[in-house]
C-alpha cells in the first residue's frame, strides 16, 4: 500500500536577480512500513524536499500525495493539525523545547490534539522502555546529552502514530556512538510497523534503511534496495559504490 | 593585547551590534535622564523653602527612581550580555585570552555608558527644563510663581555616580560570567533557556512577612507627623515584598497549577510552561512595573486631591466671594450697631444695591477648649489634656449662608468636625448646660490644620453664654482669662463690577474702619502660591514613574519577543497552528498586563489610609475626597497602562512572527 506519492515535484526559488531550482521533477513513492533514506551532497536539495513533504513549505509544481490526499492543496488552516496527525519529525538540532520536561515535550502534540492525559501515560508507557528514555522523562531538555535529547525528540515524533515518520539528519549532530543507538532506535521502530524517511548524507546512516534513494541537482538519480540476507557492511558498500558513480558522472 | 586593538576591537562590535545598542542606549538614557531630573528637584527652592518635609518626600523618591534605574539597567545590560555570548565564545575559539576580552567588553560599555551619561545629563537638563516651561505655561493661574528649572550639579553628580556603579557592576559582572565558562558553555547560554526556577520558600517566608508588616504599619498608624517617617518605612517593606512575592509565589502558583489534570490543555499547556519558563525575569520586571504604577497611582491622586482642597479651602474660609470684619467684640448692646455698620459699608461700595447678591451676616466666636467625654472645658495653663479649638456660629447666619432653614430650641445646637473619627457624641455639655447634637456636613474652613469642633448655637444669647463659660487667654504669662470674643462679619457676592478695582474699592472703604477684608480670589491665589508648587511636583513625579513603567513594559516584550521567536518556529513545526500560538501568548500577555495592575491597586488601596493621613498635612480633610480621586486616577491609568500593553504587544507580535 502506497503511503507518499511524489508526482512531477519542482521548487524554484527566486530572488530579485537569480533564479534557484531547488527541485525539478522529484518522482517517487513510499509503501507502508518502509525505511527510506534520502542521499545526496549539500545543495543537492535534500531539505528542501523534505521540507516540502512535511508541508513546511510549498512546491512550486507538483503534487504530493500523503495516504491519498493532495497535501500541496491544504488550507493553511488544516495544515497544524494535518501535521500533528499524520506526521512526525526528527530534526538534526532536535527542536526540543527547554520550557517543557522531557516528558511534556513527548505529550506536546498529544496536548496539542487534545488527547486525555490518562491515554497520554498510556501511550508513553509503550514507547519509553524501548527507546531508553525512562530515567530522563522528568529531566528537562539542557539537562540531558544529545543522544538523549534525540531520543526524546522520536518519541515525540513517534508518540501520535503518524503515517510518516521524517527525520532531517537525525544524527548530524550527534557522536559515532549515539549515532549508531539513534539509528537502531529508528530501525526498532520500522520493524514495529513505523514508515520513516530519513533524509542524510551520511552512509553509515543509509546503511540502516531498506531503501535508498539518491539525489543530485534537484532529481532522484538513483535508487538501491537492500536485500534480503545482505548485511549491513555489504549494503553499506553499495551506497558507496552508488555515490561513487554518481560523482563521477559530474567529470 | 594592547589598549589601541582592543579599542578597535570594540568600535568594531559597537558598529557591527548597533541593533541591540541603540534601543538600549535609548531605552537607558531615557531612564537617567528621569532619574537625573529627578534628582534635581531635590534642590529645587519650592521644595527647600516650602515644607521641611517635602525635601524629604522628593528625597525619597530620588532613592526610589534611584533603585528602579539600576534595576532597569542590570535588565537591560543582561538582555544585550546574553545575545552576545556567542560573540563571545566565538572569540575565545578564534584565540582571544580571557582577559582580553574583559578588556574589549570594558571598553565597549565603557562608550556605551559614556553616551548614555551624556544623554542624561544634558537631556535632563533640556527635557526639564522643557517640562518645566509647559507645565509653567499650562498651570500659571494654579501653581503659584513660576518654578525654575536650574541646572543642578549634585543632579548631576548623583546621576554620574549611580552611572558610574552601574557600569563597574556590569563590568565585574561580565568578566565573571566569561571567567567562569568555558566557549561551548557561552555558546550553548544563548540557546538554552534560563531553567525551571525552583519554587523558593527561603524567598516566600520574609517576603510575607516584609508584606505583613509594610500592611501593618500602613494600616495601624494613626497621627499625621508620625505617618511621614512610617511611611517610607511601610513603603521600603512593600518594595521588598513585592520582589520577593513575585519571585516566590508566582513560580509556587504555576507550579501548581502544573500538577493538575487540566494542565494537559493545549493553552493551559503552553501557557503555564511558558510563563514558569522566563518567570525570573518576568518576576523582577513585573515587581517593577506594579511599584512603579502604584507610585504614579499614589503620586497622582495625592496631587489631584490636594489641588481639589486648594479650591474647598478658598471658598469655604470665604463663603462668599467678599468678606468684610468687625474688630469689634460683640454683645447684646452693641450688636444691631455693628451689623448696621457693616452692612451700610458693604452698600457703600456700590453705586446700585442690588449688585449685592446672596450676602449675610454672621457671628463668630472662636475659644479653646478641653474636651472630657462629652464635655467640653475650659482650657487654662492648669488643666490637663490637649486643647482643641471651638469655633460657634449663630443660627439665623448659618441659615442664610447655607439657604437652609433650621430652627433650633434653646437646649439644641448644630455640630460638625474637621476630622470624622471626632464627631461621635448625642449631647455636649458646656458648663451647666447640656444640648442635644445634630449632625451637619462640615463648614470648618479647611485653613484649619488641627483638630477643630464648631456648633451653630441658637442666638447671640448662647453664644454669649459660651464665651463666659469659655474663657481664652488674655495673657498666657499672667495666666489672666477672659470672655472669649465674639465678632461680626458680612460676606457677599457682586455682580455686574470689575473684580479687580472692586475689591480694591472695597479695601479703600474698610480700611478706615478696621474692617478686616477677605476677597476669595486673592485668598485662592494665596492659597496657590502655597500649595500650587505639589500640583507641579505631583506631575512630575507622576510622568517620571509613567516613562518608567512605559520603558519597563517595552523593553519586557520587545526581549521577550526575541527569546520567544525561535521557541514558537519549533512549535510551528510540531504542529502548532498560527491561532493557538497567537492565543497562547495572547492569554500569556493578559496574565502579565492584570497581574501588575492588580498588585499595584491593592497596593493603593492599602496605602490608601497613611497616605489620607499625610494629606492631613495639607489640610485635606475628607477621606471620600482622596477617595474619589483615587479611583479616577486609577481608571484613567488603567486606560494608559492598556494602550501602551496593547502596542507594546503589538511590536512582540511582530518579532515573534519575523
Amino acid at each position: 500500500m502506497t503511503i507518499l506519492e511524489l508526482k512531477n515535484v519542482k521548487k524554484v526559488y527566486e530572488t530579485k536577480n537569480v533564479t534557484t531550482e531547488a527541485l525539478n521533477e522529484i518522482n517517487f513513492s513510499v509503501k507502508k512500513g518502509e525505511f527510506i533514506s534520502i542521499m545526496g551532497e549539500s545543495g543537492a536539495g535534500k531539505t528542501t524536499l523534505l521540507n516540502i513533504i512535511a508541508t513546511l513549505d510549498k512546491a512550486t509544481a507538483g503534487t504530493v500525495l500523503l495516504n491519498g490526499q493532495d497535501i500541496t492543496a491544504l488550507q493553511d488552516k488544516e495544515i497544524s493539525k494535518f501535521r500533528r496527525k499524520e506526521l512526525g519529525f526528527v530534526f538534526q538540532d532536535f527542536n526540543l523545547l527547554d520550557q517543557f520536561s522531557n516528558k511534556d515535550n513527548i505529550f506536546l502534540p498529544l496536548v496539542l490534539s487534545e488527547i486525555e492525559p490518562t491515554d497520554m501515560k498510556l501511550r508513553l508507557e509503550k514507547l519509553q522502555s524501548s527507546l531508553g528514555i525512562e530515567e530522563i522523562l522528568e529531566k528537562y531538555p539542557y539537562e540531558v546529552s544529545g543522544g538523549q535529547k534525540q531520543r526524546v525528540a522520536i518519541a515525540r515524533a513517534a508518540i501520535t502514530g503518524p503515517s510518516l515518520l521524517l527525520a532531517d539528519e537525525p544524527t548530524g549532530a550527534l557522536d559515532s556512538a549515539a549515532s549508531e543507538a539513534i539509528l537502531n532506535l529508528f530501525n526498532k521502530i520500522n520493524e514495529k510497523g513505523q514508515t520513516v524517511l530519513m533524509v542524510t548524507h551520511s552512509l553509515r546512516a543509509s546503511s540502516y534503511a531498506k531503501r535508498v534513494l539518491f539525489i543530485k541537482d534537484g532529481i532522484v538519480y538513483h535508487e538501491i534496495y537492500r536485500g534480503e540476507n545482505e548485511s549491513r557492511g555489504e549494503f553499506m558498500e553499495r551506497i558507496n559504490q552508488a555515490q561513487f558513480m554518481l560523482n563521477r558522472g559530474d567529470k | 593585547m594592547n589598549f589601541s586593538m582592543a579599542r578597535k576591537f570594540a568600535f568594531r562590535n559597537l558598529k557591527a551590534n548597533r541593533v541591540l545598542e541603540v534601543p538600549f542606549i535609548l531605552s537607558s538614557g531615557l531612564m537617567f535622564i528621569l532619574f537625573n531630573i529627578m534628582a534635581s528637584l531635590y534642590n529645587n527652592e519650592y521644595v527647600q523653602t516650602r515644607h521641611s518635609s517635602l525635601a524629604m518626600i522628593i528625597g525619597f523618591g530620588i532613592v526610589l527612581t534611584g533603585l528602579f534605574t539600576f534595576i532597569f539597567g542590570v535588565y537591560t545590560t543582561n538582555f544585550l550580555l546574553k545575545r552576545r555570548n556567542k560573540e563571545f565564545a566565538l572569540y575565545g575559539v578564534l584565540g582571544l585570552e580571557k582577559r582580553h576580552i574583559r578588556k574589549i567588553i570594558s571598553i565597549e560599555f565603557f562608550i556605551l555608558f559614556a553616551i548614555v551619561g551624556a544623554m542624561a545629563i544634558v537631556g535632563g537638563y533640556v527635557f526639564g527644563q522643557l517640562t518645566f516651561l509647559i507645565l509653567n505655561r499650562l498651570l500659571k493661574d494654579v501653581a503659584g510663581g513660576v518654578m525654575d528649572y536650574p541646572f543642578d550639579f549634585m543632579a548631576m553628580g548623583v546621576t554620574l555616580l549611580l552611572l558610574f556603579a552601574m557600569y563597574v557592576f556590569t563590568v565585574l559582572r561580565s568578566s565573571f560570567r566569561i571567567y567562569l565558562s568555558t566557549p561551548v558553555q557561552l555558546l550553548g547560554k544563548h540557546h538554552s533557556g534560563e531553567g525551571e526556577p525552583k519554587s523558593r520558600f527561603m524567598l516566600m517566608m520574609p517576603g510575607l512577612a516584609a508584606l505583613i508588616g509594610g500592611y501593618y504599619i500602613a494600616l495601624t498608624t494613626k497621627g499625621i507627623l508620625s505617618s511621614l517617617f512610617l511611611f517610607f518605612g511601610a513603603a521600603i517593606l512593600v518594595i521588598i515584598a513585592t520582589y520577593l512575592l513575585y519571585v516566590s509565589l508566582s513560580v509556587f502558583m504555576l507550579k501548581l497549577q502544573k500538577k493538575r489534570e487540566s494542565y494537559y490543555t493545549p493553552t493551559k499547556f503552553l501557557k503555564i510552561s511558558g510563563l514558569l519558563h522566563r518567570m525570573k525575569s518576568n518576576a523582577v520586571s513585573l515587581a517593577s512595573i506594579s511599584i512603579l504604577s502604584a507610585g504614579v497611582i499614589v503620586a497622582l491622586s495625592v496631587t489631584s486631591t490636594i489641588y481639589s482642597t486648594i479650591e474647598n479651602t478658598a471658598s469655604n474660609t470665604v463663603p462668599r466671594q467678599y468678606q468684610i470684619e468687625s474688630p469689634e467684640h460683640i454683645d447684646q448692646s452693641n450688636y444691631k450697631a455693628v451689623t448696621k455698620e457693616l452692612n451700610d459699608t458693604v452698600r457703600s461700595t456700590v453705586d446700585d444695591s442690588s449688585k449685592i447678591t446672596n450676602d449675610f451676616s454672621m457671628l463668630k466666636m472662636m475659644a479653646p477648649v478641653v474636651r472630657v467625654n462629652d464635655e467640653f472645658k475650659m482650657y487654662s495653663a492648669k488643666t490637663s489634656g490637649l486643647p482643641n479649638f471651638l469655633l460657634a456660629y449663630d443660627l439665623e447666619g448659618y441659615n442664610a449662608r447655607t439657604n437652609s432653614n433650621i430652627q433650633l430650641s434653646d437646649d439644641e445646637l448644630l455640630l460638625c468636625v474637621n476630622q470624622n473619627n471626632m464627631a461621635d457624641m448625642k449631647n455636649l455639655t458646656i458648663g451647666n448646660r447640656t444640648f442635644k447634637v445634630k449632625n451637619i456636613e462640615n463648614i470648618v474652613p479647611s485653613n484649619f490644620a488641627v483638630e477643630v469642633y464648631c456648633v451653630v448655637v441658637k442666638d447671640l444669647d448662647t453664644m454669649e453664654y459660651l464665651s463666659k463659660t469659655l474663657q481664652s487667654a488674655a495673657n498666657v504669662k499672667s495666666a489672666t482669662y477672659e470672655n472669649s470674643p465674639i465678632t461680626a462679619a458680612v460676606s457677599w457676592d457682586a455682580k455686574g463690577v470689575s473684580e479687580k478695582s472692586y475689591s480694591d474699592v472695597v479695601k479703600n472703604i474698610a480700611d478706615p474702619n478696621d474692617y478686616d477684608v477677605s476677597v476669595r480670589a486673592e485668598n485662592l491665589k494665596l492659597v496657590y502660591g502655597l500649595n500650587g508648587g505639589f500640583l507641579f511636583l505631583g506631575i512630575v513625579i507622576g510622568l517620571i514613574f509613567l516613562t518608567g513603567t512605559i520603558l519597563i513594559t517595552y523593553y519586557k516584550q520587545i526581549s521577550e519577543g526575541y527569546e520567544d521567536r525561535s521557541k514558537y518556529q519549533t512549535m510551528k513545526k510540531v504542529g502548532l497552528s498560527d491561532k493557538l500560538i497567537k492565543k497562547t501568548s495572547a492569554s500569556q500577555i493578559v496574565w502579565m498586563f492584570f497581574a501588575p495592575l492588580a498588585v499595584a491597586a491593592i497596593h493603593c488601596m492599602v496605602a490608601s489610609k497613611i497616605v489620607y493621613q499625610l494629606l492631613g498635612l495639607f489640610a485635606v480633610k475628607n477621606f471620600m475626597e482622596y477617595g474619589k480621586f483615587f479611583f479616577i486616577v486609577l481608571a484613567i491609568f488603567f486606560i494608559i497602562y492598556f494602550v501602551i500593553f496593547k502596542i507594546t504587544s503589538r511590536a512582540y507580535y511582530k518579532i515573534v512572527q519575523g
